[in-house]
């Protein structure tokens, strides 16, 4: 793993917000490595600054000290343009919620990301066709949002994260809407994803269980309490585990 | 083309998003219905209402032939000429004598080329009820149901009806004049008996054809139409200037009609006089401005809806790595889809309506200001949506519901 190069790196990274009644720090002097091909997740409470952490990585946010590098780029120097443009072609979004648009079937929620792009809309179809096949809902690609259950729409929704073949995957609470059955179902398209296709895959959760059944794939497991690390475990694609002294 | 591509997704998110859309679609419709409405009501007062609203007819006390009333018509212009914005004579010459006469509407001095069809209520478009109004020269409006009966030595009589599309060739030796029926009027009103004068039927052209028929084709030609001693004035018609808003069109009615009366110009007196009430006025004025920011801020309301609807979706679109503008567009897409059906749909309505009904005309005009004003409500729309855009952040996407 060590061998693989660097995708994203927090160095010193803090977001403070202000506040009626003072500073609130949502992450502290936060540093991580995220290498190619890793399935990290990170894990913490609710207000543990999980979120805040996925929308730095992401260029959603700027931090307020510190920097972000994201496949050896600065994104604290990139216009709004080029973090959108970042966002679009490297990295792939699962949202707790889904965040599917209601009046799109299947298919053309996955194209969305797509639209933006020169295409023409046969390769459009043909991209979002094979995401849907990859999540095993090309049957289901002409029905709506409200005619697929939960579990459905999150794999939708993967595959529209897929569709543009970004190099990392960011999944805030994947699972939490979703019965134990589609759990491990979505987790299983995120854990082949990231064996077969090598994706980056990062979640954020505070579900233990979900930690429990990554176990065979997490190459980090990130544990953030309060804005800070408080544990940061490291294994070989779930062989030997090695606590790492926080600095 | 992915622009395009977008905005196109966003007139079919319109489309599928019917409960919203739709009662929006149909508030445009109601909206740009009645505006265009109001912007008729508001036009008519040049248009077709404009003797009703500013019009003084003066009428010829026997027959009068131009000859004689052409200084008369100086005096009368003289005497009104600051109260006015325009004099118009209506002449006749006789073509075949009892059956057929032709008639045009001259200015003088100052008139305005757009009131010429509308002074003569005869002839205005509104009352032709087959085809349409004369578009300058070759053309000619004829009573419905006209017949010209020619004697002819020996006799024999000709019965010839005139329709739609007929021409009607005026002619002496190698000189013609071709006239194409475009259009019918109605015969039974007032103005027909006191224009015709007994004549079976009148013909209606320009003043360009009537005044070549009478300088060149009449058999022993006037070198002026407007003086030539065979050709009558049947009407004077003088509109009044100033606004309506503040009252001085129907002051100068009053005392254009005041002036004509105590101190007539023989042998012409005042036979009608119109004048509209500066309230009704200001009202219909006052209501179009209503209906045309009510459209306006429709736009900001629908595009207030959209940013509030779709927090969650601009957030999400952002975070998947939509620019801002792409946002703008797609949303644009839904918003233009909802006005421009509206519009649409809200102007075939009255159109509809307007051809069935008493309804003032729908001109270009009209259409114009309601498309720009549709345009308005979507750059007020834009300006909306553009900074909920802004306002919103990537980072919503995330936020637990």
């Amino acid at each position: 793993m060590s061998g693989r190069p660097v995708l994203i790196e927090l160095d010193k990274v803090t977001k403070k917000y202000e506040q009626a009644r003072g500073s609130v720090f949502a992450l502290r002097n936060i540093s991580l490595k995220i290498l190619q091909g890793e399935f990290i997740i990170i894990l913490g409470p609710s207000g543990s600054g999980k979120t805040t952490m996925l929308n730095l990585i992401s260029g959603m946010d700027r931090p307020t000290e510190g920097d972000i590098i994201f496949d050896r780029q600065s994104i604290l120097g990139l216009s709004e343009e080029k973090l959108a443009e970042m966002r679009r072609k490297k990295i792939g979004f699962v949202f707790q919620f889904f965040n599917l648009i209601d009046n799109m079937t299947a298919l053309e929620n996955v194209m969305v990301p797509l639209l933006p792009e020169d295409l023409s809309e046969r390769e459009m179809i043909r991209k979002a066709e094979d995401k849907l096949d990859l999540v095993d809902m090309f049957d289901k690609r002409d029905r709506f949002p409200n005619q697929l259950s939960g579990g459905e729409q999150q794999r939708v929704a993967i595959a529209r994260a897929l569709v543009n073949d970004p190099d990392v995957i960011i999944a805030d609470e994947p699972t939490a809407q979703l019965d134990p059955d589609n759990t491990r179902k979505v987790l299983d398209i995120l854990k082949k994803l990231n064996r077969m296709n090598g994706v980056t895959v990062i979640i954020a959760t505070n579900d233990e269980e979900l930690v429990r059944l990554s176990r065979d794939v997490i190459t980090k497991e990130v544990r953030l309490k309060d804005g800070q690390i408080q544990g940061l475990r490291e294994s070989s694609q779930g062989r030997s585990w090695s606590e790492v002294e926080l600095g | 083309m992915p622009s395009f591509r977008i905005l196109a997704k966003g007139f079919s998110l319109a489309i599928r998003a019917k409960k919203r859309s739709g009662a929006f679609v149909i508030l445009f419709i109601v909206i740009t219905g009645w505006l265009i409405l109001q912007l008729a009501i508001l036009d008519a007062y040049d248009t077709d209402r404009i003797l009703d609203a500013r019009g003084v007819i003066l009428e010829p006390s026997h027959e009068l032939n131009a000859a004689s009333a052409y200084e008369s018509i100086n005096e009368i212009y003289d005497a009104v000429k600051n109260e006015i914005s325009g004099l118009y004579i209506v002449y006749y010459v006789e073509v075949y004598p009892g059956q057929l006469g032709l008639i045009t509407v001259k200015s003088r001095g100052k008139g305005k080329p757009e009131h010429i069809p509308w002074v003569l209520d005869l002839v205005k478009p509104t009352r032709i009820v087959n085809g349409r109004a004369i578009n300058g020269r070759g053309e000619g409006l004829i009573n419905v149901n006209a017949l010209i009966n020619y004697s002819i030595p020996g006799g024999i009589q000709i019965i010839q009806s005139a329709k739609l599309g007929d021409y009607i060739t005026l002619q002496q030796g190698n000189k013609k004049v071709d006239i194409r029926i475009v259009g019918m009027y109605n015969a039974s009103i007032v103005s027909y008996s006191k224009i015709a004068k007994g004549t079976e039927n009148l013909l209606y052209v320009s003043w360009e054809d009537f005044e070549y028929f009478v300088e060149d084709i009449w058999p022993s030609p006037a070198d002026n139409a407007e003086k030539a001693d065979y050709v009558f004035v049947r009407r004077i018609i003088l509109i009044a200037g100033g606004d309506y808003f503040s009252g001085k069109a129907l002051t100068n009615v009053e005392s254009i009609r005041i002036s004509l009366t105590q101190n007539p110009i023989a042998p012409f007196s005042v036979t009608l006089w119109g004048g509209v009430d500066q309230s009704i006025y200001v009202s219909d004025w006052f209501r179009t401005v209503v209906l045309l920011l009510g459209a306006i801020i429709l736009g900001g309301i629908y595009s207030f809806l959209l940013i509030r609807y779709k927090k969650k979706e601009i957030a999400t679109l952002r975070a998947i790595g939509w620019r801002g503008k792409d946002v703008l567009i797609f949303l644009l897409g839904e918003l233009i889809f909802v006005t421009i059906v509206g519009f649409i749909v809200g102007l075939l309505g009255v159109s509809a309506f307007s051809t069935i009904s008493n309804l003032p005309p729908i001109s270009f005009n009209t259409i114009g200001i309601t498309f720009i004003v549709i345009l308005a409500a979507i750059l007020f729309g834009y300006y909306y949506i553009w900074r909920g855009i802004l306002r919103i952040s990537p980072m919503e996407a995330f936020r637990r519901e």
